[in-house]
This record gives structure tokens, C-alpha cells and sequence, in this order.
């Protein structure tokens, strides 16, 4: 099944010429010009992974990201910048980033660090579900 | 007691640092434009091996939007050569109404990302003073830093340029400045610009807003 990827950049270009990339590469690509539009878009729809521009119009990329894991504990956030600190990459790890890379980036490096976002995601999603199944067993007493 | 010229130098250091760093961010948006304009033709080249047909009017507009960032990246280049270039004599004749161009362009990633747009009211002409361009440049950005810790409701920094006797008035329209926020300012920021530039900055009491009146270094 093809990746499901959403890409938050307030560059337009960019948006349009990487969700074409992508696609050639099998993934489905939403996008979202805003990090507020982004957080709409979350409520709506499901993805294996979110690659975030540190710098949006409406607010900055750590924010945009506490935002969407709030939302959504198991995303998986690839932050994308231009910045290229350091620094900034620890923070976005620290404050649950799943990845950081540099801009411009190299499509294939992405193209896995995206498909590493998937089955990150799934083990999350599997162990939640495992939890789930143990807890049921236990109230009944299976 | 002697100006202190330490804490200009601290200041201008920052704000150099500011500057460059805004551009760079700016530039590498726009590499990572082409990079990917770049690699989506490589894309459709080997679509088109495999039989896929290659559209002459998608290779234009790639080509299009590559010329475009090139265009937007050698804009930055360019103001970011300015910036370098305004130290290399202290003081010069100095076009105000392009030095506050030059702070729309090469601020714009760090107001935008505040939510904030800076418009200027352009005076249709040239409004020249013998002073420090870089410091200038950087007094009219503590300012306007200072409107942006300042905003409320409002998300525009409107500037009307005018030209006074042997002086140039900025005028900061839309945004209200507390008076603790403006003696603080005066007092520590702009206080280490006071020595090296002649100018004088007051807030209107009724309303809360910014001028700042700038005259030429021998006057």
C-alpha cells in the first residue's frame, strides 16, 4: 500500500513540484500551506508521515509541530528546513520529531526516511492495538 | 561619560547575524526549488525512456519556475552584497527610501513568520542624508522589532516616508507602543545607536505611535 505523506511548506512551488515527485515514487501527497490549515487537515485524514517546513506564516515549526502531536500522538513529523542548525534539529527531536533534514534535500533520502515514518508508525499503532487486546482480556478475565 | 561603543558593535554584530540568516534561509528555499524543478525534469526524462510522452509545455513551465527562483535567490544575493557593502566606509550618502526597501525585502521572512506585514508609503522620490547606512538600516529594524513585540490586533507595520528640512521622518503608523515599552527601548537599544547616528525618536502620546526623525551626521 502506498505511503500516505503530508507536506506543510508556505512555498507554493515547492509544494506543487515535491507532491509531483513523490508521486512518481508511488506515495499519496496532501498538502497544506499552513500549519493551521495542516491541523484541520489531520482531523480529517490519516497519514504515515508529515514533513513540516520549520518556517510557516502562522507560526514557527516547533509550535507547528507540539500542535500536531497533541493532536496526534503517533505522527511521524520529518522536519524539512532551510535553518540547517544543529541546534535546531535537536530541539525538533527533543520536542518529538521523528527525523530532521536539510533543504534542499535529496528526494531518495526522503523517499526512505518516509517509508522508515511508516513502519514506525505501525509498530505504534500495533502495540497501541496490543495494549488494547490485553486490557479487554483482563477486564473479562480471559 | 564617552559613548559605548561596545555595545554598538554587539548590537550591529546581531544584527548582521539576523540579516544573514534570513537570506540564507531565503536562498536555500530557492535551491531547494530548483534542486526539485532540476530533478523532476530527471523524472520525466526517464518516464519519457520508458515510453511515457514528454509535454513541451510542462518542460516550459519547469524551466519558468526554475528562472523565477533563480531571479528571487540573486535578489537576496544581492541585498545580502548590499548589507556587506554599507560598512566599507562609515558614513556615505545614504537614500533612505532604499534603505527602507531594502528592509521590506530582506526582512520579510522574519516578519512574515510573526504573521506580520511590513507596507511602506513611498514619498515618489529620493530622500538623501550623509549617514551610516548599516547602522540606519539597523536603527529603522530595532524599531520596527519593536512594534512587532508591541502588536496586538494589528499585523501591518505601515512606515510613510517624508522628507523634512535637511531631515527624514519615518513615520510608524498602526501600531500603539506602551510608554514602558518605548523608555526601555530608547533607554537600551536605541540608546547605543544615539552617538554614531543624529536622529531623534518620540512617541505621540495620544495614539501611541512611533516617529523618528533622522538628520544628516554634520548637522
Amino acid at each position: 500500500m502506498s505511503e500516505r505523506v503530508l507536506l506543510i511548506d508556505d512555498e507554493s512551488d515547492f509544494l506543487e513540484v515535491m507532491s509531483e515527485r513523490l508521486g512518481a515514487r508511488g506515495m499519496n501527497v496532501s498538502t497544506a500551506e499552513s500549519a493551521q490549515s495542516a491541523l484541520d487537515t489531520i482531523e480529517k485524514e490519516s497519514f504515515d508521515a508529515v514533513i513540516l517546513d520549520f518556517s510557516m506564516p502562522d507560526m514557527d515549526g516547533i509550535q507547528a509541530l507540539k500542535l500536531l502531536i497533541q493532536k496526534k500522538p503517533e505522527l511521524q513529523v520529518i522536519l524539512l528546513t532551510g535553518y540547517g542548525t544543529v541546534e535546531k534539529g535537536v530541539e525538533a527531536i527533543k520536542m518529538g520529531a521523528s527525523d530532521f533534514i536539510e533543504k534542499p534535500a535529496d528526494i531518495e533520502k526522503l523517499v526512505e526516511k518516509i517509508k522508515q515514518a511508516k513502519s514506525q508508525r505501525m509498530l505504534i499503532l500495533e502495540k497501541r492495538q496490543d495494549e488494547q487486546i490485553q486490557d479487554i482480556l483482563k477486564r473479562y478475565g480471559a | 561619560m564617552g559613548h559605548d561603543w561596545k555595545e554598538t558593535a554587539k548590537k550591529g554584530f546581531l544584527f548582521s547575524g539576523e540579516m544573514t540568516a534570513s537570506a540564507t534561509h531565503e536562498i536555500k528555499n530557492s535551491l531547494a526549488v530548483i534542486k526539485e524543478n532540476a530533478g523532476l525534469l530527471e523524472d520525466l526524462a526517464h518516464m519519457a525512456e520508458k515510453g511515457r510522452p514528454l509535454l513541451p509545455e510542462k518542460v516550459i513551465t519547469l524551466g519558468q519556475r526554475i528562472s523565477k527562483h533563480v531571479d528571487q535567490a540573486n535578489k537576496t544575493i544581492t541585498n545580502i552584497n548590499k548589507l556587506a557593502h554599507s560598512t566599507d566606509r562609515f558614513e556615505s550618502s545614504v537614500n533612505v527610501v532604499e534603505i527602507l526597501e531594502f528592509l521590506q525585502t530582506m526582512t520579510s521572512r522574519l516578519t512574515i513568520n510573526r504573521g506580520v506585514r511590513l507596507a511602506l508609503s513611498s514619498p515618489g522620490k529620493d530622500l538623501v542624508l550623509t549617514t551610516s547606512p548599516f547602522l540606519l538600516k539597523q536603527l529603522v529594524w530595532q524599531c520596527i522589532c519593536l512594534l512587532m513585540e508591541e502588536m496586538y490586533d494589528s499585523k501591518e507595520v505601515q512606515i510613510n516616508i517624508a522628507g523634512g528640512d535637511k531631515s527624514v521622518i519615518l513615520l510608524f503608523k498602526g501600531v500603539a507602543v506602551s510608554k514602558e515599552a518605548f523608555d526601555l527601548f530608547v533607554s537600551k537599544e536605541a540608546n547605543a545607536l544615539r552617538s554614531p547616528i543624529n536622529y531623534d525618536i518620540t512617541r505621540d502620546e495620544n495614539t501611541g505611535e512611533l516617529v523618528l526623525i533622522v538628520r544628516s551626521s554634520s548637522l
